[in-house]
């Protein structure tokens, strides 16, 4: 065996035990996730109850996890300590280089190969195949790979756990004083500002921790590390006050686009006006612009659910208004197209106002109320930059109205738990889903945090649901009763209840059509970006907004 | 050909000069004892030589590389034993020998078997269950059982009974007889390294006092004691290389360090007409210390 391998081969001998208890709470989480699929219980109240007991359970190993495999990886590091001259390897014929090379070897066995090994089972126990797997195995790297390099660098610049963890404890104290400092006094910013400022903040702390850990192996000059990441720490608080860049506009605008996508284009045509009333100025109004866009050539099963924009309205009379954001849309009539419903029925009233089905960008104004008036006649013109996320929605799975069935495709899966006959002619449908979520959704709240919508996920985002029969002539959307999601491995976790009446369900046409209808699935998942400069030379203000104007409303 | 060489060595800690402008040249083939009182900068200097701590000013040269550049291929060849080094306690003593051997091409597994015998050390126990001095005896084992060209001992016998130092002592003999080595040890118990040395540095505050062969060392000290009959009252100031002159009663005592019978009681005999002068060998011990205390009170009178 090389000297290299008998290092990784020692530290693995060495942390053994600990690592074997670190699988033991990766694995316990999935037999959590297992049994949060399999719960039944007929009272409603009594489900959710259990469930958000076995999802706490759940959540406090996977809180463990991310605890104990943190301090695991700065005991892997600390095991042959960088800055202790008593360290057994420093006086030995080991190189830091060959050091650092041993470290990473045993760093990619015992956090990464260790927990996939793990993960295997309950991946393909969901029906993951091996896209789906080598997806999860990056979102693995991703995660795993993020929360090691940050133990790793500060365990290079400390000697015992103690140390480590009181050096964690004071870095994330004070960054957190400095961070809230800058913010209160500092001016506000575009949302798409503070996700790059963020995005480049931990890219310098990435970064520092690359030199710092790369820096202390082959020099072991403790001091100067420590200088580095001092100096890193407040290049991090300069950008997150200073920092201007915006990514949307600078950077990611060259976004991929798939090439069935090259002939879409997009339009700027229809205006909406929303004067939501005075602000605490006498002569000021926040007026909400709606202006719809119309993406032409879009393939079958392609949609766009959500974007952002970034351009200028400018008014015959010289105003302007510089505005970026993000872009609403809604690709529900897309998934009617691919479950193959013969007719798209109508939702459910106020479900979906019908400007958002199609693409629409929000610019929010405070103006002078005498400009309100003047907006209505004056209709300006818009030149900008649109960014559509692309998703391709595919039908996912197909699930016979059967207690026990269960169907699903390319990671999903559905299982009918139980059915329910109302007393009045309605049916209560129990469902389990597993489906494969990304990285960041593996980071509680991130999504609110940076600002996205609702759905918070961008990775498979827009489910939806109909109960078809098999011909397809006879569609009913889902009236959903979300009991939990939650996450497990890579895997999203659903259990759902799906209601219908006994006058949805009724067909005098076809009076047996449930004996063979099925769930259908449809999932969008993304796949790329559309990127287009756009100009008008008028924005026409639509007959529909008209319409939904609201009035003017009076502060108190 | 020298193993180890300093060249205005220096090494600060803030304020404090631990090692001050360090000349040393350790032999190949020698053993070479590092003495002086604690805190004189012995580890320090071990340190500087080791590359565990980088020089404030000069240079080290070990292996006739610098040792700021140390690198496997020296290290290699190199031993290094300190009492407050860290171990892998979790291993046992087997595992810990046969870690070691992998990252040691020269490893020699009989000299391996046959110092695990002289030592009795116990296999199959971990290093956290065994006592300070059989801890000793495995550091000492596995630095020896490659048969590095230098080895580098920094206080190994510190807080050890008379009889596990024996044995540490035995075996590096034993080992040393088969030649083609130098020792570096550093002690601030002359007694310790007596037996083993043929080479002394002694070391105070920072500075080397001397550097010298043991056999030249014991020749040139002596301790004068010149029994006065009615002498004179004032002792003078003493010639070059007495030391710590000093008068009680009739008898006048004095450590000569540039010892050369007729020239020493010519010497005598020009200050003390009328005395009776005997010399007696002094032991290292001896030595060092009255060289430690010359060397204070000459820097007393410097910053005097």
């Amino acid at each position: 065996m090389s000297p290299t391998w008998q290092i990784v081969w020692k530290d693995c001998r060495r942390l053994r035990w600990p690592l074997v208890f670190w699988a033991a709470l990766i694995a316990g989480q999935f037999l959590l996730g297992a049994q949060i699929l399999r719960q039944v219980e007929s009272e409603p109240i009594v489900l959710r109850r259990t469930l958000e007991m076995l999802d706490g359970l759940r959540l406090i190993l996977w809180v463990g996890q991310v605890f104990f495999g943190y301090i695991l990886v700065a005991a892997l590091v600390q095991e042959d300590p960088l800055s202790d001259q008593r360290a057994w390897w420093v006086t030995r014929p080991i190189s830091g280089a060959r050091l650092l090379g041993a470290k990473l070897a045993a760093l990619v066995l015992c956090f990464w190969v260790l927990p996939l090994v793990v993960m295997l089972p309950w991946w393909l126990n969901r029906g993951y195949d091996g896209r789906e797997m080598a997806l999860a195995s990056l979102q693995l790297t991703v995660a795993q790979g993020g929360l090691s390099l940050f133990a790793f660098g500060l365990a290079t610049v400390t000697t015992t756990a103690a140390s480590f963890v009181v050096a964690n404890g004071v870095l994330i104290f004070a960054w957190i004083c400095c961070v809230t400092t800058i913010l209160v006094d500092s001016p506000p910013v575009a949302p798409i500002v503070s996700l790059t400022r963020f995005c480049l903040a931990i890219l310098i702390a990435l970064g520092t921790l690359v030199a710092i850990s790369v820096h202390q192996f082959l020099t072991r000059r403790t001091l100067r590390s420590w200088a580095m990441l001092g100096a890193g720490f407040a290049l991090t608080l300069l950008v997150v006050r200073f920092s201007t860049a915006d990514w949307m506009g600078r950077y990611s605008w060259a976004g991929s686009e798939p090439s069935e996508l090259a002939a879409v284009s997009l339009q700027v045509g229809q205006v909406d006006f929303l004067d939501n009333g005075r602000t605490a100025e006498a002569d000021e109004s926040i007026v909400n612009m709606r202006i719809g866009v119309r993406a032409d050539h879009v393939p079958v099963g392609f949609a766009f659910t959500g974007g952002e924009f970034q351009g200028t309205l400018r008014w015959p009379d010289g105003m302007k208004l510089e505005r970026s954001g993000w872009v609403n849309t809604y690709p529900g009539p897309v998934a009617w197209q691919l479950m193959g419903a013969v007719h798209a029925p109508e939702e459910g009233a106020g479900r979906m106002q019908a400007l958002s089905r199609a693409p629409s960008m929000l610019v929010t104004a405070r103006l002078p109320r005498s400009f309100v008036e003047k907006l209505r006649n004056q209709t300006p013109v818009w030149q900008g930059h649109l960014q559509l996320y692309v998703f391709l929605g595919e039908v996912v799975a197909e699930v016979p109205l059967k207690a026990g069935a269960q169907d699903g495709r390319k990671g999903h899966r559905v299982q009918v738990l139980s059915l329910e006959h109302a007393a009045n002619g309605g049916l209560l449908v129990d469902t389990a889903e597993s489906e494969p979520v990304l990285a960041l959704d593996l980071i509680p709240g991130f999504y609110s945090l940076m600002g996205f919508g609702a759905s918070g996920r961008v990775g498979v985002q827009g489910m939806f649901y109909a109960l078809c029969s098999r011909d397809r002539t006879k569609c009913l959307p889902l009236a959903e009763a979300r009991q939990l999601y939650t996450l497990a491995g890579t895997v999203g976790l659903e259990r759902r209840k799906f209601s219908f009446t006994a006058e949805q369900l009724a067909d005098p046409a076809h009076p047996n059509w449930l004996d063979d209808a099925v769930i259908v699935k449809v999932a969008f998942r993304r796949v790329g970006t559309v990127n287009r400069d756009v100009r008008t030379d008028a924005l026409i203000e639509s007959d529909f907004s008209r319409q939904q104007r609201t009035a003017p409303r009076r502060r108190p | 050909m020298n193993i180890i060489e300093t060249i205005n060595l220096t090494r600060r800690f803030g304020r404090t000069e631990a090692v001050h402008g360090l000349a040393l040249a350790v032999p190949e083939g020698s053993v070479f004892a590092l003495l002086g009182p604690n805190g004189a900068g012995k580890s320090t200097t071990i340190k500087l030589l080791m590359n565990l701590i980088p020089p404030t000013a000069g240079e080290a040269r070990v292996l006739g590389v610098a040792s700021t550049a140390l690198g496997p291929r020296q290290r290699a060849q190199i031993g290094y034993v300190a009492e407050n080094q860290a171990l892998p306690l979790w291993m046992t003593v087997r595992e810990y020998l046969d870690y070691c051997r992998a990252f040691y091409p020269s490893w020699d597994r009989t000299l391996e078997q046959t110092m695990l015998t002289r030592f009795e050390l116990p296999e199959t126990r971990t290093l956290a269950k065994l006592s300070r001095g059989m801890l000793m005896k495995v550091a000492l084992l596995s630095s020896l059982a490659y048969r590095p060209k230098l080895l580098v001992l920094d206080e190994p016998f510190s807080g050890l009974d008379p009889l596990v130092r024996d044995e540490l002592v035995r075996g590096m003999l034993e080992v040393s007889e088969q030649g083609g080595w130098t020792v570096l040890i550093s002690s601030h118990d002359i007694e310790e390294v007596e037996r083993l040395c043929d080479w002394i540095a002694v070391m105070d505050e920072g500075r080397l006092q001397f550097a010298e062969a043991t056999e030249g060392l014991l020749a040139r000290f002596r301790r004068i004691e010149v029994s006065l009959q009615g002498g004179p009252a004032e002792l003078g100031s003493p010639p070059p290389g007495w030391l710590g002159l000093e008068r009680t009663g009739d008898l006048v005592r004095v450590i000569d360090s540039r010892y050369q019978r007729e020239a020493t009681e010519r010497a005598c005999r020009e200050r003390f007409p009328t005395g009776t002068v005997t010399a007696q060998p002094l032991t290292l011990r001896e030595i060092s210390i009255a060289l430690a205390r010359a060397g204070r009170a000459a820097r007393k009178g410097a910053a005097a």
